[in-house]
């Protein structure tokens, strides 16, 4: 036998060295008075199936969430963003959207500054062809632009 | 809610395998038949866990079985039902030396001056030093070990009932064994 399984062995007797502890007397009466009335309530329900209530939760947010997807959907035809800018350059410019070759598209670039925020917004939106239409800007405030 | 079933009268099965299903339906009879049968090794396991301080085993162990029976629809049979009560023996301990105390208990003089029928640790005192520094180095190990050592040498759990309660093979409890023996004889080698 080695040194480390004699060691090992010399640890196992250790470890179950002495004889069994003997519990007190009255342990075993105070462990059954307290056994619950209601004991076992529960348990021949294992393996049962998910509570109703659970599905129901589930099936009401799945179509929920389906709904709501497809109104999304629907609604992000106009796509609205921000373009960042400064006092002096509009950050993106109506030629720019023009040669882009966005014929059928209506593009609105509005000068958000008056607003106290410093940027463009454009507005993407498809609108029908009904021909090339112009409103001058309003000087100083918002510049809108059908191409 | 699912009521209670009738108590059974006539002769109860033996062993837990045969009890457990009546518990699990409610007999309250074989449930005082499975404490019986289980309660020594679940205080024998944690008399050893405490170091052998009487009076915390018997309570850890009256807490083990008020948790055993309000989780019992929690047993799945996988090992036996001894196996799964030294699992909240086990627990029930290690949340007990986790637990922070805020008031010492007073030393009752009524069990100070009664002595002890059983051979305590303090019996020879160059055995319980020893004893302590083991159960110390057990205790120190890491928690997968722990559960191994503790669970075989003093829960007295085969080693094929313990695996199937870890989840792993009889030979992957094993070689935890091995490790775990590795690390106390180092452990107890070192003088420091």
């Amino acid at each position: 036998m080695t040194r480390s399984n004699r060691a090992v062995r010399e640890i196992e007797e250790r470890l179950t060295a002495g004889p069994k502890p003997v519990p007190p007397p009255d342990l075993l009466e105070s462990i059954v008075d307290e056994i619950p009335e209601d004991l076992g309530a529960g348990a021949g329900d294992r393996g049962s199936s998910t509570p109703w209530w659970k599905l129901a939760a589930a099936v009401v947010l799945l179509v929920g969430g389906g709904l709501l997807a497809r109104q999304m959907m629907r609604e992000t035809s106009t796509v609205t963003e921000f373009v960042e800018g400064d006092s002096k350059t509009r950050g993106i410019r109506e030629d720019d959207v023009a040669a882009a070759g966005l014929g059928e598209l209506d593009v609105r670039v509005t000068d958000d500054r008056k607003r106290g925020t410093p940027g463009v917004v454009v507005t993407v939106g498809r609108t029908p062809a009904v021909g090339p239409s112009y409103r001058p800007p309003c000087p100083g405030r918002a510049t809108s632009s059908s191409v | 809610m699912k009521q209670p079933s009738e108590p059974s009268t006539g002769p109860l099965p033996s062993g837990e395998e045969g009890l457990w299903p009546l518990v699990a339906r409610g007999d309250r009879r074989a449930a005082e038949q499975l404490a019986a049968i289980t309660y020594e090794g679940v205080y024998a396991s944690l008399f050893r866990l405490c170091g052998g301080d009487r009076e915390l085993a018997a309570d850890l162990t009256q807490e083990t079985y008020r948790k055993a029976w309000a989780s019992l629809s929690r047993f799945r049979g996988g090992s036996a039902f001894s196996t799964w009560l030294y699992r909240i023996a086990y627990n029930t301990f290690l949340n007990h030396v986790r637990r922070p105390r805020r008031v010492e208990a007073a030393p009752d003089p009524v069990l100070e001056a009664e002595p002890d029928p059983a051979p305590g640790p303090e019996a020879d005192a160059g055995l319980a030093a020893d004893g302590e520094r083991l159960r110390r180095a057990v205790l120190a190990l890491p928690e997968e070990l722990r559960y191994a050592v503790t669970a075989h040498y003093w829960g007295e759990r085969p080693v094929r009932e313990i695996a199937a309660e870890q989840g792993i093979t009889a030979v992957g409890l094993r070689k935890r064994l091995q490790r775990a023996m590795a690390r106390l004889a180092l452990a107890l080698e070192d003088p420091s």
